[in-house]
């Protein structure tokens, strides 16, 4: 423990970090420069199981303008000075807003939270990184815009600068939101400002509406990476439609989800259902009703029997299918015949509309989600055992029902293996599914921690063998992932790293990219 | 093109549920000063509300000190986290003492960053059904001073119940160097070798007992603390019931009552009683010592 600061920066002595505090303080101002225990604390919230000292910030600089981080980027040059940068910093089970390393310097941009632009007849949004989902709801509905979001689970609180970056999904058609980024504005290492697409074309008026510019495509290297730092970003945002029908399809059995795959799929790459379903196993959804002591107090992973229960008392299918139909009522008639004669075939469906489910806490949130409202219901995960651990393991499949079912059957195993509870969902793209499964645990239990850490980290291993690649992760597992992805791909991400950002100042370990 | 320059707590979330709740008058005064009676108690809706907040009312009590307003958000912070930001932008200078459960916790920490919030300290705290430590606190503490495990081992020893608490400390007291200790009949303590101390305080467990119930890495290198720097808390309230036991150590801190604090950057304290523990399994929730 350092005597003067919380924690230092790796390399970096005490004296070089009291001069670089003193120039960003003639950067960013006195208050915007943070360094107290007291202040630094709310920072660390990792939820990981390792200890919270390994995340420990040894500070955090509040910055308001593009202006000031370039004043900033020159300071950590000079100093070596790593900083990690968080817009709202709600990654709540990938680490939130603590840094990936201790003693990185957190660069927090809540402050930048101007909405620059929202165009209602070419439908984009252009906003700075602060910039909340419910901000931009509000001035929506303010400006009376007929004019829908796409949220992640933590909609109100997060924001579309980080969600995206971080190549996070929300439940509209629109879900997929890195494919509906279009224009950024980027501080790089060395103090340049970048507009990447048609943003660098001075007079142009097609950032927002035109993706790919010219020359290579730069805005997929500034997702999850750490070889710039995002101060604007433009989205596209759906037109609010004339009518929208969400729906839950229930079925009994584990096994089930093969065939709700195979019907799903050509309904979705063939537009039929246009948004990101859900397939949420009874164990997801179940926190919405109920705590897990309410069914098992013992060691070990909760028994199928007890799930049987949870889905009794609490009208649950083991999967749960969310989805919506989106556009006319004529259009949402003919679609729902389409629907509901796909899934009645086989007899196991169980399909309730919003006039049959909507009473339904689960089915509530999840339609909140469909339609881009704000809810932060899907949270009471972290009630289901308590003790403030999650962690998301995200691998993706292919949207097959072998594949699926196989998945679920080796996450099922291992999670049950290390004591813990199978809590996943597949959210389902065009042709891939994000198969989502939040390992919850105790962090006042040493045991589970180290239980969780194993676990989490066999999850990976095994996944990785058989060819299952993880698409987002906290960062204490951002190493052992990138190395899943094999040599060539982290030559390149370092390569791009060393030309960027020379000196490495800018999120050291982010995907593993140092 | 710049439409609109919102200020942080507007933008963020908006919500007219505050006056719903019904304000105090001092949370809405243009700028309050912050003193021990500025505290306002903030319940999450969650299964321990009660005894929580008894526990707050007797260390008032105690100290001789007003109780402080308290609200609670019914329904918890998953379903009205907008009147929680209401709470934080008008309660400025107001020191908070809460206790929610744990979904309500996650959203409360990144709203009350937000917003400017100091955390003094954030507890986690729960009762298993593990024999041997069936109640576990763990602790995050901005610096010995906002200590609070030394308080709460000392109702829980009255209380007869097995236990485990850690802390760790992000910043060292002013004291640093100095060797202090804390201390309870029937207890050993120990303090680890290297410049990041750990103080352990051991009752009914070996040292290497001890260290294999926290999952502490190295159970050598642990040398006893004199009993000649050690102090022992001037309060050890007994209470049939743990959570206000908690409530209690919790606003203790909050308001200053004075407390044993250890040179250290983490401690903890382990207690095994020779009865069978009582059973309460499933019970959690956290704990948070803020200034807003």
């Amino acid at each position: 423990m350092a005597s003067k600061f919380i924690a230092l920066p790796k390399g970096v002595s005490e004296k070089t970090f009291t001069a670089a505090l003193a120039e960003f303080r003639r950067a960013v101002g006195q208050d915007s420069v943070l360094v107290t225990a007291e202040q630094l604390a709310p920072y660390i919230k990792t939820m990981m199981p390792v200890p919270d000292a390994d995340h420990t910030p040894s500070a955090a600089l509040l910055a308001t303008t593009v202006e000031q981080i370039q004043k900033i980027v020159g300071i950590c040059n000079k100093y070596k000075v790593p900083i990690w940068m968080i817009s709202t910093g709600r990654n709540f089970g990938y680490g939130s807003a603590a840094p990936a390393e201790r003693g990185q310097v957190v660069l927090d941009l809540k402050r930048m939270n101007r909405i620059l632009e929202v165009d209602p007849d070419l439908c984009f949004a252009l906003v700075e990184p602060g910039v909340t989902y419910k901000q931009l709801y509000d001035y929506i509905q303010e400006h009376k815009y007929p004019l829908w979001l796409s949220v992640p689970a933590p909609s109100a609180i997060a924001g579309p600068t980080g969600n995206t970056l971080d190549r996070g999904v929300g439940y509209t058609p629109y879900g997929e939101h890195f494919l509906f980024a279009c224009g950024m504005e980027v501080v790089l290492a060395n103090g340049e400002v970048l507009r990447t697409g048609m943003g660098s074309l001075p007079k142009s008026n097609t950032w927002q509406v035109f993706k790919w510019g010219y020359g290579p495509y730069l805005d997929g290297i500034f997702t999850q990476s750490n070889y710039g730092i995002v101060t604007k970003f433009g989205f596209w945002l759906m037109p609010a439609p004339p009518a929208f029908k969400p729906f839950v399809i229930q079925y009994e059995q584990e096994d089930d989800i093969v065939e709700i795959v195979e019907t799903i799929r050509p309904l979705r790459i063939g537009g039929v259902i246009p948004n990101a379903v859900v397939i949420a196993h009874a164990l997801y959804e179940a926190p919405t009703k109920a705590r897990r002591s309410d069914y098992v107090t013992g060691p070990g992973a909760i028994s199928d029997e007890a799930v049987r229960q949870i889905m009794k008392d609490h009208k649950l299918g083991v999967w749960n299918v969310y989805a919506a139909l989106y556009g006319t009522p004529e259009q949402i008639e003919v679609n729902w015949k389409i629907v509901t004669a796909a899934f009645g075939k086989s007899g196991k469906a169980k399909i309730l509309t919003e006039q049959e489910a909507g009473e339904d806490p689960a089915f509530q949130y999840r339609a909140a989600l469909m339609r881009g409202d704000m809810t932060l219901k899907e949270f009471a995960l972290y009630n289901w055992r308590g003790g403030g651990g999650s962690m998301w393991f995200a691998p993706v499949s292919q949207a097959r029902g072998s594949e699926t079912l196989k998945q679920m059957a080796m996450a099922k195993r291992i999670l049950t293996k290390y004591g813990l509870d199978y809590s996943g969902e597949f959210i389902v793209g065009m042709r891939d599914m994000h198969h989502i499964v939040d390992v919850l645990y105790d962090r006042t239990d040493p045991a589970m921690m180290k239980a969780a850490y194993q676990c989490f980290d066999e999850l990976i291993t095994q996944f990785s063998a058989e060819g299952y690649g993880t698409y987002r992760v906290n960062t204490v597992f951002m190493d052992k992932v990138a190395q899943t992805y094999g040599p060539v791909q982290r030559h390149v991400h370092k390569t791009l790293k060393k030309a960027l950002d020379p000196n490495g100042i800018l999120a050291p370990g982010k995907s593993g990219i140092r | 093109m710049d439409i609109d320059r919102r200020s942080l707590m507007k933008g963020l979330l908006a919500g007219g549920a505050l006056m719903a709740m019904g304000a105090p008058s001092w949370a809405l005064a243009a700028q309050p000063t912050r003193s021990a009676k500025r505290c306002m108690l903030f319940l999450g809706d969650s299964a321990v509300d009660d005894a929580f907040a008894e526990g707050v009312r007797a260390v008032c009590r105690d100290m001789g000190i007003d109780e402080p307003r308290t609200v609670k958000v019914a329904g918890g912070l998953l379903s009205y986290p907008d009147q929680l930001v209401e709470w934080l932008e008008r309660s400025s200078g107001a020191r908070w003492i809460a206790a929610m459960d744990d979904a309500s916790a996650a959203v409360f920490q990144e709203l009350a960053r937000s917003a400017g919030g100091r955390l003094l300290s954030v507890g986690s705290h729960a009762s298993g059904n593990d024999d041997d430590l069936p109640f576990r606190h763990t602790w995050l503490a901005a610096s010995p001073a906002q200590g609070v495990g030394g308080l709460l081992a000392s109702q829980l020893i009255g209380a007869g119940e097995s236990f485990s608490i850690t802390e760790g400390f992000l910043s060292e007291s002013s004291a640093a160097g100095e060797l202090t200790g804390w201390s309870a009949p029937g207890f050993s303590s120990y303090r680890s070798a290297g410049s990041e101390a750990m103080h352990l305080h051991c009752s009914g467990f070996s040292v290497s007992e001890a260290c294999r119930a926290l999952a502490l890495a190295d159970s050598e290198g642990w040398t006893s603390i004199p009993p000649h720097v050690s102090k022992r808390e001037s309060v050890s309230r007994r209470s049939p019931h743990w959570v206000e036991s908690v409530g209690y150590a919790v606003a203790a801190s909050a308001f200053g009552m004075q407390s044993v604090q250890e040179a250290c950057s983490a401690r903890a304290f382990v207690h095994r009683t020779d009865g069978p523990g009582r059973r309460r399994g499933g019970v959690r929730f956290v704990s948070f010592v803020m200034d807003v």
